[in-house]
């Protein structure tokens, strides 16, 4: 069953918890860790680790893959939290459940989020490894994380034109090759069929995943500046696709991964630019 | 243990404690409810889905049936599942598929599902016969979502190749064989049950369906996770095609998924002898 809402006073609970764990501590950065960012860890200055099954109203995550913490440190110099450990429609989260953690982080003063992926690639010119920056998405969840929300904005761009041309610039500075495209959701779990890969391209998707665009679209409609950005686990050609193997699927995400975290850090680094 | 595993586990004790047949049952057919090929089969025994535990028991619609059935030649022992659990009916998807994951534990490998089909490619026909080689889930659901059991299947299942690539060849070379047309199909799966728009039409032929039904993709999508083979027939009652499509009587659709039946009765027996 999808479960109910949370409301304000749950929100109050959480930030209350947080607050006190961590002496009123305040976030200007959310991260949240998706496959392939798990090294950027290593590069923040941890200065609490809460579990989420601690902080009351915290959905808890279930895959094996994905540690459940909220980290509150510094990264490239600026207060950040971060999410280690998400949730995904296809783990029968609903999506209130999957964006309450980002509704906290506005709530601890977070300016700018960074979300992460692995996915699918269907543009024929990527390759297995590669990084993608989120230009936009098309949301094929059949369903809205935004029920019951106040809108601050409408037309809403949820990617942040100005921290893309960071990213790319971080990227040009240190020479890493990323792609720009737009990623789709689908809601899983099981992976696509070729027919089904062959219609998200004819829909004008770059990669295919399942999660991302939750967060974002709440994240973005509560006023945070936004950054997408995906690791190109597979190729999605539905004309050569062959069985997916999950161990080559986490090793695309370890070889992009020392570029990802690169890429995070020098971001972060040039964020106040914004 | 999972509760969905115990759940399973309930109605194949059920099924087998009921059971007729001595040695090991390793194929089914799952098809809509009564089709006349079925008479082409001997029944041997057969139980209300409405008497199996826990799930089979339905929410507006139980009056399907779980048949041990014979070829007519008898040497063939298998399963019918006569009636899906359709989505549209109220069941959940995970319900839908139950009865999938129940053969599997019965020790089942293959399964044939025959659905009711309209068409959106133009170049088929009424009355005709599909063979489905892969398919489009657009009903905004999976039977997967929640937890996973991982002794049934894993969290992620490899959708490459979903009606078994090998056995859907032979199939075909089978029926050019026999000279028997039919259409290689890429079903969509929607949720129904009203019937489609003209405009719904136009869109569902562009993102490359060739048909599209209600029933197969909860079945299918579990035949995958749990590690079986799947073949899926259609039979084909409806022309679904933008810009011809004219609205046609119960009668009339009754009519072109009897000559359909008609058509596949033949081949469906003997491809049921033909199973090891």
């Amino acid at each position: 069953m999808r479960k109910v809402l949370r409301t304000p006073q749950h929100e109050n609970a959480s930030y209350d918890f947080i607050s006190n764990s961590a002496g009123g501590f305040n976030a200007e950065v959310g991260i949240i860790l998706g496959t392939g960012l798990g090294g950027l860890v290593k590069d923040i200055n941890i200065l609490h680790r809460i579990d989420y099954k601690e902080i009351p109203h915290f959905p808890v995550s279930t895959v094996e893959s994905h540690h459940g913490n909220l980290i509150l440190g510094t990264v490239s110099g600026k207060n950040a939290v971060i999410m280690q450990g998400r949730f995904h429609y296809y783990e029968n989260y609903s999506h209130e459940e999957i964006t309450y953690p980002v509704r906290i982080m506005k709530r601890m003063g977070v300016k700018w989020l960074i979300v992460s992926n692995a996915c699918g690639g269907l543009n024929p010119v990527y390759k297995k490894a590669d990084l993608m920056i989120m230009r936009d998405h098309i949301n094929f969840h059949f369903d809205t994380p935004l029920k019951n929300f106040n809108f601050p904005f409408y037309n809403k761009c949820i990617y942040d034109r100005g921290i893309i041309a960071l990213a790319e610039k971080a990227a040009l500075d240190n020479g890493i090759n990323v792609r720009k495209g737009v990623y789709l959701s689908l809601h899983g779990p099981v992976l696509e069929t070729r027919a089904e890969y062959r219609m998200v391209r004819k829909f004008g998707a770059d990669a295919v995943g399942m999660s991302t665009i939750p967060e974002a679209t709440v994240a973005a409609n509560m006023g945070i500046k936004t950054l997408g950005l995906s690791i190109i686990t597979d190729m999605g050609l539905p004309d050569t696709l062959k069985p997916a193997v999950l161990a080559h699927i986490l090793d695309a995400a370890a070889e992009a991964e020392p570029k990802m975290t690169l890429l995070t850090r020098k971001t972060i680094e040039m964020l106040s630019l914004n | 243990m999972t509760e969905q595993s115990k759940q399973i586990k309930l109605s194949a004790d059920f099924i087998k404690a009921n059971s007729p047949f001595k040695g090991n049952v390793n194929f089914a057919v799952i098809t809509y409810k009564n089709p006349s090929f079925l008479k082409d089969h001997k029944v041997i025994k057969k139980i209300k889905y409405s008497d199996i535990p826990p799930q089979f028991s339905g929410v507006s619609d139980n009056s399907g049936e779980f048949i041990y059935a014979s070829s007519k030649n008898g040497k063939k022992n298998f399963y019918i599942l006569n009636g899906h659990l359709n989505f549209y009916n109220g069941y959940k998807m995970r319900e839908a598929a139950h009865p999938v994951y129940v053969l599997n534990e019965l020790g089942v490998k293959n399964v044939i599902i025959i659905d009711e089909a309209g068409f959106l490619n133009p170049r088929f026909k009424t009355g005709g016969v599909s063979l489905v080689y892969d398919h489009i889930n657009l009903m905004g659901d999976n039977p997967l979502i929640g937890e996973n059991d991982n002794t049934i299947g894993t969290r992620f299942p490899d959708m490459s190749d979903p009606y078994d690539e090998k056995w859907y060849n032979s199939i075909a070379n089978y029926l050019r064989e026999k000279k028997f047309e039919y259409f290689p199909a890429v079903y969509l799966g929607v949720t129904g049950p009203e019937t489609e728009t003209e405009a719904e039409c136009r869109f569902y032929r562009e993102i490359g369906a060739d048909i599209l039904g209600y029933s197969l993709l909860p079945e299918n999508l579990a035949v995958v996770h749990a590690g079986m083979k799947c073949a899926a027939f259609a039979v084909l009652t409806r022309e679904l095609v933008a810009d011809r499509l004219t609205e046609i009587s119960a009668e009339e659709k009754n009519k072109n998924r009897l000559k359909a039946e008609k058509a596949i009765a033949p081949v469906l027996a003997e491809l049921i002898n033909s199973i090891k």
